[in-house]
């Protein structure tokens, strides 16, 4: 800072003013820089997402007493990618996969493709429930209360936001 | 925090006045700068939307919701600078001279540049702004003056002032920088067609020394 030596000559500076008639001088750079960064992001898929889909998708299917062929075939998905959606491996699944699921296990489309990263609209409360539900998610032979629950409020902002 | 004096120009009192050029800021205080920025900002466009002013006729914001993705900043190999007067920012700006970007003048094309990746001057001091509200601009030459930084922090670095940065895409912006010298080389198609400007090392002398 001390090596810079500033312009100090005050007409100078009253001409540059008078041309700069206080315009827009904005610089796109760093908004650009950060866009690509979310939404590579978006593309990765966000790792807290990926449980709430994968629990969701597995308590809803089995608080409807399907089994896994079951909604697969019900869905018209491969057994496969359904699997690998309840494991959490898939970072993006397809819309239309998730739109047939939607269907099949009644909740709304548009909010099972936002947990997918499929849309990006954010909404506090859903993420607050979406937070909870996995926090209870831990893998366990039938649903307890809690997670039936936590499943419960969750299907509810989802269907009511 | 380093800081220097410098003038600014006080359209109050038509005349010069001190102000205080900041360094070593950090990202905290884009975002912190924000607090109040993005709130003026919303009242002039307030303003403008219930005078029937069309959306698409409202100055172009393509980053001043970049805060919201705040936790997407990278704090690697950028100097942030400020304009500090009357207790609040006046212009802030981001540089870097990461290798990420390179000269493209063909001149002096692939050689190591700063690049300014953010500058922008308080809602306040911008016409669009202050005229819906039926204000009048508060500081001018707040951009050439951190334009100016940009230069001399550069030939600091021993890059004979070439400078680089995406313009917003509208004739006023890119006037501006024109007018300073910046040679236009066209939108970039890896910056969402951003406009690119750049500084010859020549026309950085020209414009440090007092000339367009």
């Amino acid at each position: 800072m001390a090596e810079m030596n500033m312009n100090k000559n005050a007409e100078w500076l009253r001409k540059m003013a008078k041309d700069e008639a206080n315009a827009v001088v904005s610089v796109g750079g760093l908004g650009v820089e950060l866009a690509n960064a979310h939404s590579r992001r978006q593309e990765e898929g966000d790792p807290l997402n990926r449980t709430v889909l994968a629990k969701l998708v597995e308590f809803r299917r089995r608080s409807l007493g399907m089994k896994v062929e079951q909604l697969a075939d019900a869905a018209g998905v491969e057994v496969a990618e359904l699997l690998a959606i309840e494991s959490g491996e898939v970072s993006s699944p397809e819309g239309r996969t998730m739109f047939q699921l939607a269907q099949v296990l009644k909740l709304p489309p548009k909010k099972l493709m936002q947990l997918s990263g499929l849309t990006n609209v954010r909404d506090r409360r859903f993420d607050e429930a979406a937070l909870r539900f996995a926090a209870r998610s831990k893998p366990v032979e039938a649903l307890s209360k809690e997670q039936r629950e936590a499943m419960e409020e969750l299907v509810k902002i989802m269907v009511e936001s | 925090m380093i800081e220097i004096p410098l003038d600014i120009f006080d359209l109050a009192t038509d005349a010069p006045v001190t102000a205080s050029l900041r360094s070593d800021l950090t990202a905290l205080n884009l975002v912190e700068a924000e607090t109040l920025w993005a709130p003026a900002r919303f009242k002039s466009i307030a303003a403008m939307l219930k005078a029937g002013t069309k959306p698409k006729d409202i100055p172009q914001h393509h980053h001043w919701n970049w805060w919201l993705k705040a936790g997407e900043l990278s704090y690697m190999d950028t100097e942030v600078f400020g304009i500090w007067h009357s207790d609040r920012w006046q212009g802030l700006m981001m540089i870097t001279s990461s290798v990420l970007h390179r000269t493209k003048i063909e001149a002096q094309k692939g050689k190591e540049l700063v690049y300014v990746k953010y500058l922008e001057s308080a809602p306040w001091n911008v016409a669009a702004f202050t005229k819906p509200l039926n204000e009048s601009p508060k500081f001018g030459a707040i951009g050439t003056r951190l334009l100016e930084v940009a230069v001399r922090r550069n030939i600091v670095h021993g890059f004979r002032g070439r400078v680089g940065l995406h313009a917003l895409p509208n004739p006023e912006t890119e006037g501006f920088y024109q007018r300073r010298g910046m040679q236009s080389l066209g939108v970039d198609p890896g910056a969402e067609n951003l406009p690119y400007y750049e500084y010859s090392e020549a026309a950085a002398q020209t414009f440090l020394k007092g000339g367009g």
